[in-house]
């Protein structure tokens, strides 16, 4: 369960950016990646863990703002030179993470300790405010995009651009604060991560794939999301502990992969 | 205030390089309907797209309540009171019909007065709110399509073939419509028809359009309009 | 000949560079260099597939993995000798075959998308990792393989037999893909559509074309483990695969010798620096790779030398090839049927398009089918030519039913199809894309560009009433709308087919060139060689040259008959009207 929530938290940045502008967003390992050291440095300064959450999610806003503004805007007709320079820039955000912090393994306290029990099993508290914070995410995202206005200009931005445009909405402006809050997303993902693993500049690659691989899978819906977290994430975990990591490790590209060969649209439709 | 909404000057367009308007000058005044009429592929639709900035404009110039368009994206025209009707398919199917008429605002407050005027229009649509506007029939449709854009307060209004495949009763409806937002409402109206009988029921002038050049101009009232856009188009 | 001569002067001089280099290089360099030739080679082919066919893939260090544990593996269980390195040499081309093979399967079929493809070449190398990473102490887990017994070669040899293998490689794609054939893979990139409507089999070309650069990524995989001594899974992982994209694009892709070269000087360049400077050199190479994609998508190598460009592009062919007259088919019996519609339905969700059609047209027929916007007359031509379209009903192609078979093999029955807006080769020559026309009939040469093109006389025709015969060796792209429209027109004829789908051929040509076509057309019908299938909004066109119209209205058929019956009809007159019949 935990494994699916992180991922859904992963993919959903991912997956709001894909929507509205058909572009993947390699860098969104490295935005991943810059939460957790963002989480880390909050922690290292004496700052309430909880405080490092807000502060991942503004550096991966902000970073993605910039990125947006000056490297994908100008490839926005060139949608596969956009993925080779988000990718390069994920490159970029590691090593330049490596160049300030070392490559040295890292970890961070979480800030719930202790287990509850549920159900008659003792759970780790923090994983179960993990799932928490992945529904809330959820929720959020879910409320954004059918109950405000900014959502259903959105909507409107994927369904049909062109239209959109025709009827006064800012295509760019939805495409940047959308950009923006995907890379927040991950930033976010990244400190809430941390606490269970441990922090090293490569750290976002492994999630990237296996987040990209769903997003492929769900076509551009959060609900279609939500259920390829849930299986893929829970067929991993059952292959992982039935056979080996190894395998486990595979089990969502491999599956995601023969899923569109069968379903090219995605799981959606 | 500029008495004309709508003026082309001289204005060329096209897909890529290909040219499909060519030279077309014309002026929309507003309280007035104007119809642009031709057959397929003769260039009415995308003259329509390049008012709206969708296509780019090869020569000429395009003024919109007095100022250049040139350099002015397709959001910011349509803010600037231009409510465009495109020919087909141009509604979020999946979207609810109020979520449809919501996108036609730019703020959700103006949305009962909108809703108001939707209701005066067409009155099955206010009731049918919550239903997929992909569930709509093609001449439901169409009405909500122009209720969009008659709701708002739009001062320049552009209509692509919106009686096609619509049955009779219908086009007179809208006929009225259109007529009420010009002559009462003092909006300026540029339509593109195929259908010479209704374009001549609800415009002042005519222009006939073809192979992207406008070959017949004249009042709709004249008794030989008719005749004189048959001639040249032969329907 | 003379096209050959070039890449043969170029072989010639690298391999004399090869061959004297070592004598003033030192030894780090000299090693540094065996690494970096199988790199370049490996680059070579991430071009072929993204430069020159729009493949973008992560996958071919998979391929380079596999042939280096293919040898690693071998040497290390059965020791070293001739007749094992020539078995490991076989098993590395025969695994990255087999691989590729399943990639291309999953990746290209009808319809796939190429983001898609490039999602599975980055499985691949993930896959190969960790299937390498769970080996155990077969492959050595995550530090790989190494001690085993290589063949006995020095630096310098090792520095020749590799300089050797990437000459010969460049020079093999260099030719190929400048030959006749080798267009085609730039066709593909241009317009995959078209292809699988001139009846080229377009998963098929691409899943070759991925073993043979699978094959090439192999066998430097296999000469990297020979010359090093070490494996590790780090070769065949995505993180490689994706550093061979950084290196084509900075050296330019679709220029071969870019990426070739841009690869040699960056891994020999990273060599030295990341000694002394090892995270700040990747980030500047990481920097310079967005600058790259993002203001100089050409490459490196190209920006910096137009010259460079100038020689080793294909330059355009200053003697476009001579037309000569193509052998004429015989005529097939007269007014047999060409084309048999039965019940020919095709619904997008709730909304039907196409409620039931059926007809019939025969060889030496000239049918027109009119009918407003939205009427189905589009999708009717999609049914008629790609199986998959319809959802009910049956089509035949000469007597051939097409089932639910890709265009491609609707072409072999017979058709041809011209689209609404021309779809041509931008890219390509006008005699280029007519020769990729030509494929069906005249297999292109692999190696060679001919100096002569045959095609049928109403091609000819066709070129010399539009003007285009005197433009054969300007590119596709730099013609107007009504040129594209006439090439269009002569690539579909071009395949001499029986029955011809033609969607508003006339739409932005001038009334000139109208009469012209209108006249070329009724010609061919008048052989009886040719059922025309014609799909006009210009009434006047429609009424000139047809000789027989058929009306669609909202999905139904609802007139068949002459050029008088429906011009006469009130049907007809109120349906173009606007009025509800």
């Amino acid at each position: 369960m935990t494994t699916s929530a992180i991922l859904f938290t992963v993919a959903a940045g991912l997956l709001i950016v894909f929507g509205v502008m058909k572009i993947v967003n390699f860098a969104h390992g490295g935005f991943m990646t810059l939460g957790a050291y963002g989480g880390l440095v909050a922690s290292q300064l004496g700052l309430s863990p909880w405080l490092g959450l807000p502060v991942a999610f503004m550096a991966g806003a902000v970073c993605g703002a910039l990125v947006e503004r000056f490297v994908v805007r100008p490839l926005y007709i060139r949608p596969l030179d956009a993925i080779l320079a988000t990718w390069g820039l994920g490159i970029i955000i590691g090593q330049l993470l490596t160049l300030g912090f070392g490559r040295e393994v890292q970890f961070v306290a979480p800030p719930l300790t202790g287990t509850i029990d549920f159900l008659g099993e003792a759970y780790s508290a923090y994983r179960l405010f993990l799932i928490l914070a992945a529904m809330a995410i959820g929720g959020v995202f879910t409320w954004l995009l059918t109950g405000t206005r900014l959502g259903l200009a959105t909507n409107a931005v994927i369904l049909n651009e062109d239209l959109a445009r025709g009827l006064g909405i800012n295509a760019g402006l939805v495409r940047f604060a959308t950009f923006s809050l995907g890379s927040g997303l991950a930033g976010l993902a990244g400190a809430l991560i941390t606490p269970l693993s441990s922090v090293d500049p490569n750290m976002g690659v492994p999630w990237l794939l296996n987040a990209f691989m769903l997003v492929m899978v769900s076509g551009s819906s959060l609900g279609t999301l939500l259920a390829a977290s849930v299986l893929l994430g829970g067929a991993q975990v059952v292959i992982s502990s039935l056979f080996s990591p190894v395998l486990g490790g595979l089990t969502i590209v491999v599956l995601a992969a023969l899923l569109l060969r069968i379903r090219p649209l995605g799981l959606a439709r | 205030m500029n008495r004309l909404a709508l003026e082309l000057d001289h204005i060329g367009s096209g897909y890529g390089e290909a040219r499909v308007v060519g030279d077309v000058s014309l002026k929309v005044a507003f309280g007035e309907v104007v119809v642009l009429l031709g057959k397929n592929g003769m260039g009415k639709t995308t003259l329509l797209r390049t008012v709206m900035g969708y296509n780019r404009l090869q020569t000429g110039r395009v003024f919109i309540m007095g100022h250049d368009m040139a350099n002015v994206a397709v959001h910011q025209r349509a803010r600037a009171g231009v409510a465009y009707v495109p020919q087909e398919r141009a509604l979020f199917q999946d979207l609810s019909v109020r979520d449809n008429l919501r996108l036609g605002l730019s703020t959700d407050r103006q949305f009962a007065t909108a809703l108001a005027r939707v209701r005066g229009l067409f009155p099955f649509l206010a009731d049918r709110l919550a239903q997929p506007a992909g569930t709509l029939s093609g001449g439901e449709q169409k009405m909500l399509l122009v209720a969009r854009a008659l709701m708002t307060d739009a001062r320049l209004v552009l209509i692509d073939e919106v009686t096609e495949g619509l049955q009779p009763s219908v086009v007179d409806r809208l006929a009225e419509i259109i007529r009420h937002a010009a002559r009462s409402e003092g909006r300026a109206i540029l339509l593109v028809e195929q259908h010479v009988g209704f374009a001549l029921s609800v415009a002042d002038r005519y222009a006939a359009l073809k192979l992207g050049e406008i070959v017949a101009m004249g009042s709709a009232s004249d008794s030989g309009a008719r005749s004189t856009i048959e001639e040249h188009l032969r329907v | 000949m003379k096209a050959l001569l070039r890449p043969m002067l170029f072989g010639v001089a690298a391999l004399i560079v090869v061959a004297v280099a070592p004598a003033f290089l030192d030894d780090y360099t000299v090693n540094i260099l065996v690494r970096s030739f199988l790199f370049a080679a490996v680059a070579l082919s991430v071009d072929v597939l993204w430069g020159t066919t729009g493949f973008l893939t992560f996958g071919q260090s998979a391929f380079f993995g596999a042939g280096a544990y293919a040898a690693a593996l071998c040497f290390t269980r059965y020791g070293y000798s001739p007749e094992i390195a020539v078995l490991s040499l076989l098993a590395a081309i025969g695994a990255a075959a087999i691989v590729a093979l399943l990639q291309g399967w999953l990746s290209f079929y009808q319809g796939a998308t190429p983001l898609y493809a490039s999602v599975v070449s980055l499985v691949v190398p993930v896959v190969a990792t960790q299937i390498l990473f769970s080996g155990g102490t077969f492959t050595g887990s995550s530090s790989g393989l190494t001690g085993y017994d290589v063949m006995d070669l020095s630096v310098e040899d090792w520095f020749h037999l590799t300089g050797a293998f990437l000459v010969v490689v460049t020079v093999a794609v260099w030719v190929f893909v400048r030959s006749d054939a080798g267009r085609v893979l730039v066709a593909l990139r241009d317009n995959e559509t078209r292809c699988a409507y001139l009846g080229l089999s377009v998963p098929k070309i691409r899943i070759a074309l991925l073993v043979g650069t699978a094959v090439i990524a192999s066998v430097a995989g296999w000469l990297y483990a020979g010359s090093s001594g070490v494996v590790a899974p780090e070769l065949s992982g995505f993180v490689f695969g994706t550093e061979l994209v950084i290196w084509v694009a900075l050296g330019g892709r679709g220029t071969l010798i870019g990426p070739v070269i841009g690869t040699i000087a960056i891994d020999v360049t990273s060599a030295y620096l990341s000694g002394s400077l090892p995270f700040l050199w990747k980030l500047l190479l990481g920097i310079a790779f967005i600058v790259v994609i993002v203001a100089l998508p050409e490459g490196l190598i190209p920006a910096a030398g137009a010259r460079l460009r100038r020689l080793f592009r294909r330059p355009h062919q200053t003697t476009p090839p001579r037309l000569t007259l193509a052998p004429a088919v015989p005529a097939p019996a007269t007014s047999a049927v060409a084309v048999d519609l039965h019940d020919v339905r095709r619904s997008f969700g709730s909304l039907a398009v196409l409620r039931g059609i059926s007809f019939q047209a025969r060889l030496g027929e000239l049918v027109s089918l009119v009918g407003p916007n939205g009427a189905g007359k589009t999708t009717l031509m999609r049914c008629l030519s790609d199986g998959a379209e319809r959802n009910g009903g049956r089509v035949l192609l000469n007597g051939h039913d097409i089932a639910s078979l890709p265009p491609h093999r609707c072409v072999a029955f017979g058709l041809g199809r011209k689209f609404q807006t021309a779809l041509v080769f931008d890219t390509l020559t006008v005699a280029e894309c007519l020769r990729i026309a030509r494929t069906r009939h005249d297999r292109p040469s692999l190696w060679r560009q001919a100096d002569t093109l045959a095609l049928p006389e109403a091609v000819l025709q066709i070129l010399r009433a539009t003007g285009l015969d005197k433009a054969l060796g300007t590119k596709a792209g730099t013609h107007s709308h009504g040129q594209k429209q006439s090439l269009e027109l002569a690539m579909v004829m071009a395949l001499e087919p029986s029955v011809v789908l033609l969607d508003e051929p006339t739409a932005g040509l001038t009334r000139q060139e109208r009469i012209q076509i209108g006249a070329i057309l009724t010609g061919l019908v008048a052989t009886g060689r040719l059922c025309l299938l014609l799909v006009e909004h210009d009434l006047d066109f429609v009424r000139e040259i047809s000789s027989r119209v058929v009306v669609l209205h909202q999905g139904a058929l609802v007139l068949d008959g002459t050029v008088e019956d429906v011009v006469a009809s009130d049907l007809v007159r109120s349906i173009y009207a606007g009025e509800s019949p």
